[in-house]
């Protein structure tokens, strides 16, 4: 089995106990939900709605834990408190834009994850 | 068996709370998870409850104002909420039940303990109840504004622009943003105490800082604080494990060393 340095979905497999109907409820519902948040990071930033930002950032911070994404969870933090006193809004866009690549790695790798586990 | 309902806009975690409920499924039924407030609402107004598990903040309607549109609360709370929210400490002060997320079977276990250990007296519930409302309200509220002593009459001060202070025997220099300078007829204890504690903090017996402004710590003894204005202000030894885990807490590992 592949190790994947974004996520680790230990704390999904023991939550579910086996069953793959509910962890492939969890995995599609993080893939749901993850991806308008990061949108709103990246339009809020764009837009100088740091207050959008600094909510969607704190939305996204448990659905993170969830699937095991540690370092994005860390990430989405620093952004979160970055975003309630954005006076250094260049360290900002290089964190969101961080974020950004480091979720598209993260839903990849949850696709697989689903793949796998409908098939199995 | 008591009755349950879970109101979380976070669709992820009031389902990861349901399922990390089952191994207290012989003493508490989830009825329904519900992810609008609205919703939730609507329901408690036809529903008997034994008990809510409430996310606080939410937006169509967040935890408190929920329960104030309430004509009756005559079930149990048990509140869910970040640990870096304003509400936790004014939950934690009203000795209330709560959850803190992300969740985990440790917290849980922790909040579930406490609960099925304590009956609680209706009259005094409500009590509590009304003083978490009070102090919820005023952690969101607080003044941001201080009005100071200065030597020229009384200077209003966003608290967001104080970078730090530092004790002049009876008087305190106030550094703010935008390298503006404030001589404040308060010792620097008088300040302190009238500054959030949730951003400022006495790392030294002459300084304190605001930790939003925290650029670097330097080792040492004691050590340095490096601040966003470039100045460099002493820790304390005694202080020095508080300060370093407090800040390690906010920016979860990224101080540098």
């Amino acid at each position: 089995m592949e190790i994947s340095n974004y996520i680790d979905i230990s704390f999904l497999d023991q939550l579910t106990e086996g069953n793959a109907e509910r962890k492939q409820f969890y995995i599609s519902t993080f893939i749901d939900e993850a991806v308008p948040l990061v949108e709103q990071v990246i339009s809020g930033s764009t837009n100088g709605q740091w207050d959008q930002v600094r909510k969607a950032a704190h939305s996204l911070k448990p659905q993170l834990h969830y699937v095991g994404a540690n370092q994005t969870e860390k990430l989405v933090s620093v952004i979160e408190e970055l975003a309630n006193e954005p006076l250094h809004t260049n360290e900002l866009f290089i964190k969101i834009n961080q974020l950004k690549m480091e979720t598209e790695i993260i839903i990849s790798e949850l696709q697989k994850e689903l793949r796998n586990s409908l098939k199995g | 068996m008591k009755n349950a309902i879970i109101i979380d806009d976070d669709i992820l975690s009031a389902n990861v709370l349901s399922d990390l409920l089952t191994p207290y499924s012989s003493n508490l039924k989830i009825l329904e998870i519900f992810t609008s407030s609205a919703k939730a609402l609507e329901f408690l107004s036809h529903h008997q409850v034994d008990v809510i598990f409430l996310d606080i903040e939410m937006p169509e309607l967040n935890g408190f104002q929920l329960l104030e549109q309430l004509p009756l609360i005559n079930f149990d709370i048990i509140f869910v909420t970040a640990y870096e929210q304003y509400a936790l400490k004014a939950i934690k002060f009203s000795a209330l039940d709560y959850l803190l997320k992300p969740l985990s079977v440790r917290e849980l276990d922790r909040a579930m303990s406490k609960y099925f250990a304590h009956h609680k007296n209706p009259a005094e519930y409500l009590m509590m109840l009304e003083s978490v409302f009070k102090n919820a309200k005023y952690s969101e509220q607080k003044i941001q504004k201080v009005a100071l002593p200065a030597s020229n009459g009384l200077e209003l001060v966003d608290m967001k622009d104080i970078i730090r202070c530092t004790a002049d025997r009876n008087y305190t220099e106030m550094f703010l943003s935008q390298a503006k300078k404030l001589i404040i007829s308060k010792n620097l204890k008088e300040i302190e105490d009238m500054l959030d504690d949730r951003i400022f903090f006495r790392v030294h017996q002459s300084h304190l800082i605001n930790l939003n402004f925290v650029k670097r710590y330097i080792k040492g003894e004691g050590g340095q604080v490096l601040m966003n204005d470039n100045s460099y202000v002493d820790v304390s030894r005694r202080k020095k494990e508080e300060f370093l885990s407090l800040i390690t807490n906010r920016h979860k590992g990224e101080v540098i060393f």
